[in-house]
């Protein structure tokens, strides 16, 4: 099937519309619909490519629905480092299984979205190729939805400057400037500089503050213990707080 | 209906805005709001955020200090007097961590922090010689309790690292909670206890470091529980292409080998704390997790791989 037909074929036919609105799909970023009789053969390197991207993260899958090759599908992708999880447990590959009323040549396509993006590089393409050759149609469709990458650290819009636990500044991080802090036992000399906030000179002894990154994530921090001096950036936050 | 303001004198007329006026004012002054602070404790940032009114806030301020400051004379790698009630106390902890873990788990291993330059952050790499002279040093086994003291063998050295930051965590805790804070948390460098609701009305979303990425490997949601995490990268020195972290295996004097990360989950953070240490270097975890039903691990093996073991509590794995 050319991917145009397929195309037209999921989003047209009334018995591939009720997919589209199935609740994994529409929870997930994105899905892939992949027509084949044998889906373990190309299912895995459709989700490297998708890794490689970066559309995917995570390592864990799990199936919503009996798959009629759940066992093969689950063998395929442990090969390729998934972890198989139970449907209780957060995982970021969800696979569901959905018999179409007629075959269809082996096709796939990726919607994230609402739109459809072009997965033919070069691997997909090949892969593309030795479906169209080698499987036959199928009434057999499974739906990957992938869950997206969440955004774990977000840049900071503010640093907030404490010295000896007293917050003595908050400086935003979209104004260039330098400052000179004096504290109980010397100075710190900081500049923020491009959304970026880092030390350019302390008088603590080991400079591990001036040795530090500069930080812009919300949450990020440098610290120098002996001037009793920290550094932190605020900003819309996806935890309260930190373990590790 | 007659208007309240028409039975009032022309002088209660007057002072009756100027009261409304002052209750206001009273009013907003003691309004519980939401306050972080971060303050120094063993080295490390601690942070906490409580939800009080603003009147209170110095005072849990005072109440931290107190309890931290109190903790970091007891357990300072230099004290000598083994002999006071918070050293008996967190050592019959430490004791119970040692038999339930096989060893595992171990106060006296400061002769290995010091030979490998954790302690002053002189890092180097010891001679297989000097590793085993060290060991003749090691071993909790060899403490003893005489005379309403602890008795060290000539040239022992404690490491309560493991142990105390977490207790300290636990009863700096405590004592916001008798001072009427019902809900916050307190994080000393990871080491953490949450308890109540968090400014959104949920439980406490803690984001566990990822080992070896930027990010978070997890998101817990927990309230009135402690948490702390031991990790390969927290402390560590490269040589020859080799991590060697601070973390170690009390039996070979070098450091513990098989894991990245330990995160421990469960009632009092103490025990988090010493779980998490003595889990790190164990091959057998759940063995010594069973001992422990009201906790749970969350592990990251050196191949990255993850699994939870024991007691189950939410948590999303990203």
């Amino acid at each position: 099937m050319d991917r145009r037909d397929f195309l037209r074929f999921l989003f047209a036919s009334p018995l591939a519309a009720p997919l589209l609105s199935i609740p994994q799909v529409e929870e997930a970023g994105s899905a892939l619909y992949l027509i084949a009789a044998d889906p373990q053969d190309y299912l895995p390197t459709i989700v490297t490519e998708m890794e490689k991207r970066g559309l995917i993260q995570g390592t864990r899958f799990s199936l919503r629905e009996p798959h009629p090759f759940a066992g093969e599908l689950r063998a395929a992708l442990a090969r390729k480092g998934w972890e198989y999880a139970s449907g209780a447990t957060s995982t970021s590959l969800t696979l569901a299984y959905q018999p179409l009323r007629r075959s269809a040549p082996p096709s796939f396509a990726l919607i994230r979205h609402g739109r459809v993006w072009d997965l033919r590089t070069r691997e997909l393409g090949k892969l593309w190729r030795e479906m169209n050759g080698r499987s036959s149609p199928s009434a057999c469709l499974t739906v990957a939805s992938f869950s997206e990458p969440a955004p774990l650290l977000s840049p900071g819009r503010s640093a907030a400057v404490f010295v000896d636990g007293k917050k003595r500044d908050t400086l935003s991080l979209k104004t260039s400037q330098v400052r000179r802090y004096r504290t109980l036992r010397g100075e710190v000399l900081i500049r923020v500089e491009g959304g970026k906030v880092e030390v350019l000179a302390s008088s603590c002894r080991h400079k591990i503050c001036q040795s530090s990154a500069p930080a812009f994530l919300t949450g990020e921090r440098i610290v120098c213990a002996p001037n009793h001096f920290l550094l932190a950036i605020d900003g819309p936050r996806f935890v309260d707080t930190v373990t590790g | 209906m007659v208007p309240v303001l028409s039975i009032l004198s022309p002088a209660r007329k007057g002072l009756f805005p100027v009261l409304f006026l002052i209750f206001l004012v009273a009013g907003c002054r003691t309004r519980s709001g939401w306050h972080e602070y971060t303050i120094l404790f063993f080295d490390t940032i601690c942070d906490v955020q409580v939800f009080c009114p603003p009147s209170q806030v110095a005072e849990t301020q005072e109440e931290m200090r107190r309890v931290f400051t109190a903790i970091e004379a007891h357990f300072s790698p230099d004290r000598s007097d083994l002999s006071s009630a918070a050293v008996l106390e967190l050592y019959g902890t430490a004791r119970r961590l040692h038999a339930d873990s096989l060893g595992y788990f171990d106060i006296s291993v400061g002769p290995l922090t010091r030979l490998w330059g954790f302690q002053t952050k002189s890092y180097r790499l010891p001679a297989p010689e000097e590793i085993t002279a060290a060991l003749l040093l090691v071993g909790q086994d060899a403490i003893r309790e005489q005379s309403g003291s602890l008795v060290l063998a000539p040239g022992m050295r404690l490491d309560w690292g493991g142990l105390a930051k977490g207790w300290g965590v636990d009863l700096a805790a405590s004592a916001l909670r008798d001072l009427g804070i019902a809900r916050g948390f307190i994080n000393a460098g990871g080491d953490l206890f949450c308890w109540g609701r968090n400014p959104t009305g949920s439980a406490w979303r803690v984001g566990i470091k990822h080992p070896r990425r930027q990010g978070y490997l997890g998101v817990l949601s927990v309230s009135g529980v402690g948490v702390a995490t031991s990790g390969d990268y927290q402390r560590y020195f490269e040589k020859d292409g080799v991590r060697y972290h601070h973390i170690f295996d009390p039996q070979t004097g070098y450091p513990a080998r098989g894991k990245q990360s330990v995160t421990v989950i469960g009632p009092e953070t103490a025990l988090c704390d010493g779980l998490s240490t003595a889990l790190f270097p164990n091959p057998t975890p759940e063995k010594i997790l069973a001992r422990y039903p009201d906790y749970s691990a969350i592990i990251v093996d050196d191949k990255g791989k993850l699994r939870v073991l024991g007691k189950s509590y939410p948590l999303e794995i990203l």
